[in-house]
């Protein structure tokens, strides 16, 4: 038995984790729902020994457990799953799976023959088999998960926790886990199982715990509630299953900038169209992982050759700097990693774009700065010693002076405080009236809420497994709206 | 505000200088409590000119450490040696003929740069791999050419590096001199060099903004090569006669000089100025060790302790002021 008590979680200012509770029995399939951010992976990962809780404690079996490292949790006999994979691509499925248990002679030595043995048989039932010697790099997204699955199945632990192992599953795969839990459920053991497809909750758990905003909304018995109700449950206020997904409102449109018609999304094998009209600011929602990034990705360049038509001309965009030429601009979430030159000062990192790449002379950096409201003491003080939300602001200003044609932004506000977060959509909203259109991620659907209410020529997409399944508009983008479509219901939205 | 931006209040830039400075005048004061003859004209000529070989080398390290993405050129020792004994094989006897060599040894070192810089960006060898075989090749391909003889007798044009202009002030010190001030002023000014270290510090961010940041980083090995082909060309009308493998020491030496000076081996943030006023503390160190008659095993251990603490103070005081 595993039960969480009071545990409480905070990154930074986000509040990840408010006080939960959990009992999950031994002998139980737990289903975990929830949106992005409702802290099911941070729940996990707390059990997991991966994330340390700031407060609340963890008993097994009716004892108190110190969980502090992934090694504590497998004393314990807890191991998980992890949404970004824990394989190693340079070794072999079968040292892969066997890598947490391998077996040994006298104490030290490799038993290399037992190892094959077990592995075999763990790759037959996974449908693997004839992958046992390929080495992992090579292996495509859905066989990776599966043996994530196995490589966390062969470890016998008395709780086993998948944090979304199917999300990158076909159905046969889907049905292959579903057997390996029950058989292994039969042996007496508890797994907690985190899905967004209603489907696999209804068929694979006992129970379903819904968490909303950090917290726990609820536990129920897999028949007490049906779909809809979850779906309330999770957004938070009634949903009615079948209201209005798809978006009714006609489209305010203008005049299409940017065209594309295959924007391809390889994780899923899929691709997505899009159509960018003049001053249109679209936000595009997801869970984690379903494509959003690869949107405003490829057409920025970045991830290999893409099609489209500009301003009714076609092009083929190959990388960043033509995209730039293009008159696109790429505003990034990852600060450091993609966004600030942390050596510069603010004056170097605001002129980047127009005087390095556009060959033009800056303006003054004072005015731009005081427009973009940017606090500083000193243009030449380094970025880095201004506020998040201020390097973002001056990393978006590096582009305000250029008039793009497209802004792509991926996340932008990760991390970034609240008033400062409103400060950017407000500048976003700015240059959208001064003719840019605005594509945007956010795995916030608040934030786009907040962004689209800025201009009622505006509409959120919504991505799931690759594909557009809902396109919002006007009174329609709501928080709840944009929550329940980013978790499809197994009979489609409009049954 | 006017464009371009007035740096006058940017202290920033002297900050990073000062702790060589201070070094520089410490090692002057010592030396000369030791004997006066260390500050005499002559002597001080001398470590100035001597400097300036390195200081060649150590801008061309500059130039690469600056490009970032774990950028090191450790070929540069190579390349000297390869046109310090090449060079003179040329006819070198009016001053056309001598341009031309000169053109032609910062060609042979921009070549090798090319070589370093297509491999590390397209064939993504790592740079201290791509460099350090570079730096062998360059051996063989010298061997190859010279037959492994040295260079003897050279032109009175080559040996004219080593007249004294003013007190003090040797044609080849001219030579460092303006070469370090225009890097500098490149570096500064010039839109070409602003790239450069806008992609050392964030190759990622510079790439989204637009920038050619492959393109960019192959030029910095060429134009890394092409100085270090200068400045051997300038070491054998120095020492007047060239070997095989004559100027190893300088590959580390000018990585040395080059964090000496405040360069940060991350990229992004660096100095020529700096690069300098490292490359007179190394000299100035290893002529106050000649001159206290240390034997030249323990001088290189003394030496090696220095460095290592100079570096140490310099990475932490990095970490203290963030």
């Amino acid at each position: 038995m595993l039960h969480l008590e009071n545990v409480s979680k905070t990154y930074g200012h986000v509040r990840a984790l408010e006080d939960v509770s959990l009992t999950v029995n031994q002998g139980e399939i737990r289903g975990i729902l929830g949106g992005n951010g409702s802290g099911k992976s941070t729940l996990v990962k707390i059990a997991g020994g991966t994330v340390v809780p700031d407060t609340g404690s963890l008993h097994i079996a009716g004892r108190k457990a110190a969980i502090k490292s992934p090694r504590d949790a497998k004393r314990n006999g807890i191991v998980m799953t992890s949404q970004e994979l824990s394989v190693m691509p340079n070794l072999t499925v079968c040292e892969n799976l066997m890598l947490c248990r391998f077996p040994v002679r006298a104490g030290v030595f490799a038993d290399r023959r037992k190892a094959r043995q077990t592995c075999r048989e763990m790759l037959r039932d996974l449908g693997l088999e004839h992958r046992c010697d390929a080495a992992v790099g090579s292996l495509p997204k859905n066989e990776l998960y599966m043996l994530e699955f196995g490589k966390a199945l062969v470890q016998d632990s008395d709780i086993l926790m998948l944090d979304e192992i199917t999300s990158a599953l076909y159905s046969e795969n889907v049905d292959i886990v579903r057997k390996k839990l029950k058989e292994y459920k039969a042996k007496g053991k508890t797994v907690l199982f985190i899905s967004h497809r209603m489907d696999e909750l209804y068929s694979i758990c006992d129970s379903v715990t819904v968490m909303r905003n950090g917290e726990a909304a609820g536990t129920f018995g897999i028949d007490e509630k049906n779909e809809s109700e979850l779906l309330s449950l999770m957004v938070g206020g009634d949903y009615e299953l079948g209201g209005r997904i798809e978006s009714t409102l006609c489209e305010k449109g203008g005049r299409p900038i940017v065209k594309a018609d295959r924007i391809p999304i390889p994780r899923y094998g899929k691709s997505v169209s899009l159509e960018i009209a003049h001053g249109e600011i679209i936000g595009v929602a997801g869970l984690q992982g379903h494509g959003q990034a690869e949107i405003v990705r490829t057409l920025h360049g970045l991830l290999g050759d893409v099609d489209m038509n500009v301003e009714g001309i076609p092009v083929t965009i190959r990388n960043p700097r033509q995209a730039v030429e293009k008159g696109f601009a790429f505003i990034s979430g990852d600060r450091e990693g993609e966004g600030v030159f942390k050596e510069h000062s603010i004056a170097d990192n605001l002129v980047a774009v127009e005087d390095l790449v556009k060959r033009k002379r800056p303006g003054a950096v004072a005015d731009v700065l005081a427009a973009i409201k940017v606090k500083y003491a000193n243009i030449h003080q380094n970025l880095t010693s201004l506020s998040g939300g201020n390097q973002q602001k001056v990393i978006v200003g590096r582009w305000t002076s250029t008039n793009p044609l497209l802004i792509l932004a991926d996340d932008p506000t990760k991390g970034i405080d609240v008033l400062a977060r409103s400060e950017l959509h407000a500048l976003f909203a700015g240059m959208t009236k001064r003719g840019s259109s605005l594509v945007m991620v956010s795995s916030d659907e608040q934030e786009l809420v907040s962004l689209c209410g800025h201009s009622d020529n505006s509409r959120v997409i919504v991505l799931y497994e690759g594909a557009i399944v809902c396109t919002l508009r006007g009174a329609d983008i709501t928080r709840d709206n944009i929550v329940a479509a980013t978790i499809p219901q197994k009979n489609g939205a409009l049954s | 505000m006017e464009w371009p931006l007035k740096r006058t209040v940017n202290t920033k830039n002297i900050r990073v200088l000062l702790p060589s400075i201070v070094v520089v005048a410490v090692l002057l004061i010592f030396g000369a409590t030791l004997s006066g003859r260390f500050i005499s004209v002559r002597n001080l000529g001398s470590i100035l000119m001597t400097a300036s070989l390195l200081v060649f080398a150590t801008t061309a390290q500059n130039i690469v450490f600056l490009s970032g993405n774990n950028g090191i050129d450790l070929s540069i020792g190579a390349v000297m040696s390869m046109t310090a004994l090449v060079g003179p094989m040329m006819p070198i006897g009016t001053p056309v003929e001598f341009a031309f060599a000169t053109l032609t040894v910062i060609a042979m070192g921009a070549v090798c740069g090319l070589l370093n810089g297509l491999g590390i960006r397209v064939l993504s060898i790592p740079p201290l791999i791509m460099t350090l075989i570079m730096s062998n090749v360059i051996y063989g391909f010298t061997l190859f050419v010279t037959k492994g003889r040295p260079a003897m007798e050279l032109s009175k044009i080559l040996l004219g590096v080593n007249k004294t202009v003013f007190p003090m002030i040797r044609v080849l010190t001219i030579c460092g001199v303006v070469a370090v001030a225009a890097a500098e002023i490149i570096l500064r000014k010039t839109r070409a060099g602003r790239k450069l270290a806008i992609v050392g510090d964030n190759p990622n961010a510079a790439g989204l903004c637009g920038l050619r940041v492959s393109l960019i980083s192959v030029a910095a090995y060429v134009c890394s090569g092409g100085i270090a082909g200068f400045a051997g060309f300038m070491l054998v009308g120095y020492a007047g006669s060239a070997i095989m493998r004559m100027a190893d020491s300088y590959t580390l030496l000018s990585v040395a000089a080059a964090i000496i000076g405040g360069t940060s081996v991350a990229g992004g943030r660096g100095s020529f100025v700096g690069g300098a006023l490292g490359s007179l503390v190394l000299i100035l160190l290893t002529s106050i060790l000649q001159m206290l008659n240390i034997p030249q095993g323990a001088r290189f251990v003394i030496q090696g302790v220095l460095l290592a603490v100079i570096l140490l103070t310099n990475t932490r005081s990095e970490k203290l002021r963030q």
